[in-house]
């Protein structure tokens, strides 16, 4: 086999779906129920790409199996609704196959119920057969330099929840009144953020962004952004796609520094296709820019978006009335080792970069095929310890047991049938003003939309 | 920069790929009926009638072929789980492979010198009767860290 894919690697870093150990089932019963006489009740926490997978996998090689996917959302799908970016609705296809999945008699949606809340773990585990832990990754970190509490330092991932219409970000609504941002992070998330930015209003305006992220984005003052790197363009995390979009993006040009670039090309020769092939992009754009007309029109954009690398944030530097940001202060750091695993290190130097909104991003990162890998992967390990009589035996109640605690606790479960009566809400109100969906935002009034 | 693709299934025209990819493969008169065969992840050997033309995607799709997870996007590009592996020879006789297909594949877990996405792949003579992988299983493709 050749070398893998990079996406593999880089990406897999930690499985998605989780299976809690059962209790050990005595001995001697092990073996006394076969899957043909048992119906497993199995409880999915998670109603992203690891949950409907897992579920999907479940479904499709257990004839009996029943599985409920709880969520803390009213709403399903998890990222897949609120992060992937607006602009890529072709990634969200994969919707499909999860409403295919939600659609079988044996798969029940649990939405507007949080785990750990509403509900406890060991309530799940006492009952249902097994519970599997797919509720991605939160992103709680702050950025840790000082100056991060000014107003215009945004986590990115919560504006991509404003955006996307999550409704704990729906109050964001970030003030893009300055020239210069700058975002820390040369990963897909950042080209997300700064293609955002940086996209011709009309372009996003067919898109399911939110109507107060258009609002906002219409006012956007923001002609320049920069996207800063701790090492260097060989170790960029962003991929080919994305780096491409932002080549092509209308109206915007790159900012290379042609000295970042040079020599590269012999340095990858070796290097896996991915990579090769990215970095000759990267060259390409920035050594032998476009020649005649093309040159012409994008020389007089009004937008500019680049690539800085070897820095690392020391501190935000606040305007002259603190009330704002006004720039940052960066450590000039220069590589040991080389490869995807060089390490950045301080030079000692800093340099001072003026900007009126930064961004940070930290988390782990995935993508959509390898959670499918691991949501497939823990439906197996599952299915295989039913088989060999590992799971606890005897039946369990599922959700009838655990319906009557939510109802005591005041909480309304919504249903994939309730789902969709806003899913075709949300078509109807797009439909209206050319948008493939206009998202709801507020969970009152989505209960509301549902008769609760 | 030349973008190969044929325009139905270029990803920025993203509110049709879905649609128009169910459309079957226009029935321009008589044609020859050609054969591939698909090795599935388990190791499988499965032999199937396909019309030049004809997109692999779609052909999986119209066989209900049981390949995990295949087609997630439905063939916009944007999804690399409809990987299939073809033989050197065959690869070698299919037109260059597009830019924008080559990018996915570069995210694509166990990529190969002669992967191709299933949704950009239509039937070609020089593929008749010939070999197509199916990654295998996806627990091997698969390491934990
Ligand atoms: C900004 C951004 C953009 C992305 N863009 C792409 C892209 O273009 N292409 C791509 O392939 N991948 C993309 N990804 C990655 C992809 O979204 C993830 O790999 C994938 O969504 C991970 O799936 P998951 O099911 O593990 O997690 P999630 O999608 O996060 O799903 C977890 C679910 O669990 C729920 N949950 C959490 N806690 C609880 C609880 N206590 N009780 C009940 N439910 C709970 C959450 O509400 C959520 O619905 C992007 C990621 C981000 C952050
Ligand atoms: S089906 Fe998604 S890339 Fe081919």
């Amino acid at each position: 086999m050749a070398p893998r894919g990079w996406g593999c690697w880089r990406w897999a870093a930690q499985p998605r779906a989780r299976l809690l150990s059962p209790a050990a089932a005595p001995l001697g019963f092990r073996q006394l129920l076969s899957t043909v006489e048992l119906v497993p009740h199995i409880c999915v926490v998670g109603s992203g790409p690891a949950g409907f997978y897992t579920a999907q996998h479940l479904l499709k090689h257990h004839p009996q199996a029943r599985v409920d996917i709880y969520e803390k959302q009213v709403v399903p799908f998890g990222l897949v609704r609120f992060g992937v970016a607006p602009d890529h609705p072709e990634v969200k296809n994969v919707i499909n196959t999860f409403t295919q999945t939600a659609h079988s008699t044996r798969c029940a949606f649990r939405g507007n119920v949080t785990v750990g809340r509403d509900v406890s773990v060991s309530e799940l585990r006492d009952a249902y057969h097994a519970v599997v832990l797919s509720y991605g990754a939160e992103d709680h970190r702050t950025l840790g330099i000082p100056g991060e509490e000014l107003p215009g330092v945004l986590s990115a991932r919560a504006f991509v929840g404003w955006y996307n219409g999550l409704p704990e970000n729906h109050k964001l609504t970030p003030n893009l009144n300055c020239d210069t941002a700058l975002i820390l992070g040369q990963g897909n998330v950042a080209l997300d953020v700064a293609r955002i930015l940086l996209t011709p209003i009309e372009l996003l305006e067919k898109t399911d962004i939110t109507a107060d992220a258009l609002r906002v984005l219409r006012q956007s003052q923001v002609k320049r952004v920069w996207i800063v790197g701790r090492r260097g363009p060989l170790q960029v995390a962003f991929t080919i796609k994305e780096l491409r979009e932002m080549i092509h993006l209308p109206r915007s040009q790159a900012l290379l520094d042609p000295a970042d670039f040079e020599g590269l090309e012999d340095l990858i020769k070796e290097a896996p296709r991915p990579r090769k092939r990215l970095t000759e992009l990267l060259v390409q754009t920035a050594l032998k820019p476009p020649k005649g007309e093309k040159a012409d029109g994008k020389a007089e954009a009004p937008r500019a978006w680049g690539l800085r690398f070897l820095r690392s944030p020391l501190k935000v530097l606040p305007s002259p009335d603190g009330g704002r940001v006004a720039g940052i202060r960066l450590a000039v750091m220069k590589l040991e080792g080389s490869g995807e695993n060089a390490q950045a290190v301080p030079t000692g130097a800093v340099e001072d970069v003026p900007c009126g909104l930064v961004w940070w991003f930290k988390s782990p990162s995935g993508v959509i095929a390898t959670t499918m890998n691991d949501g497939f992967l823990t439906g197996q390990v599952l299915l295989q310890d039913l088989e060999e009589g590992v799971l606890p035996i005897g039946p369990k109640p599922g959700y009838s047991s655990i319906e009557p605690l939510l109802k005591n606790r005041g909480v309304q479960p919504v249903s994939f049938e309730d789902w969709e009566k806003l899913d075709a809400e949300e078509v109807a109100q797009g439909q209206a003003a050319g948008k493939p969906r206009e998202k709801l935002v507020d969970p009152q009034q989505m209960l509301q939309l549902i008769g609760h | 920069m030349a973008w190969l693709l044929p325009a139905r299934l270029q990803p920025w025209r993203m509110f049709s790929t879905s649609r128009l990819l169910q459309d079957e493969v226009q029935d321009s008169g008589p044609q020859q009926q050609l054969t591939v065969n698909f090795i599935d992840h388990l190791g499988k050997k499965i032999t199937v009638p396909v019309k030049e033309g004809q997109n692999m995607l779609q052909l999986v799709q119209k066989h209900s072929l049981n390949f995990p997870g295949f087609g997630a996007c439905k063939g916009s590009l944007a999804c690399c789980t409809c990987h299939l592996i073809l033989d050197k020879e065959v690869f070698q006789k299919l037109d260059p492979v597009s830019e924008n297909e080559l990018d996915m594949l570069d995210l694509t877990c166990g990529v190969t010198a002669t992967s191709r996405l299933g949704c950009q792949l239509c039937m070609t003579k020089d593929m008749d009767k010939q070999n197509i992988w199916v990654p295998k299983g996806v627990t091997e493709s698969y390491t934990p860290q």
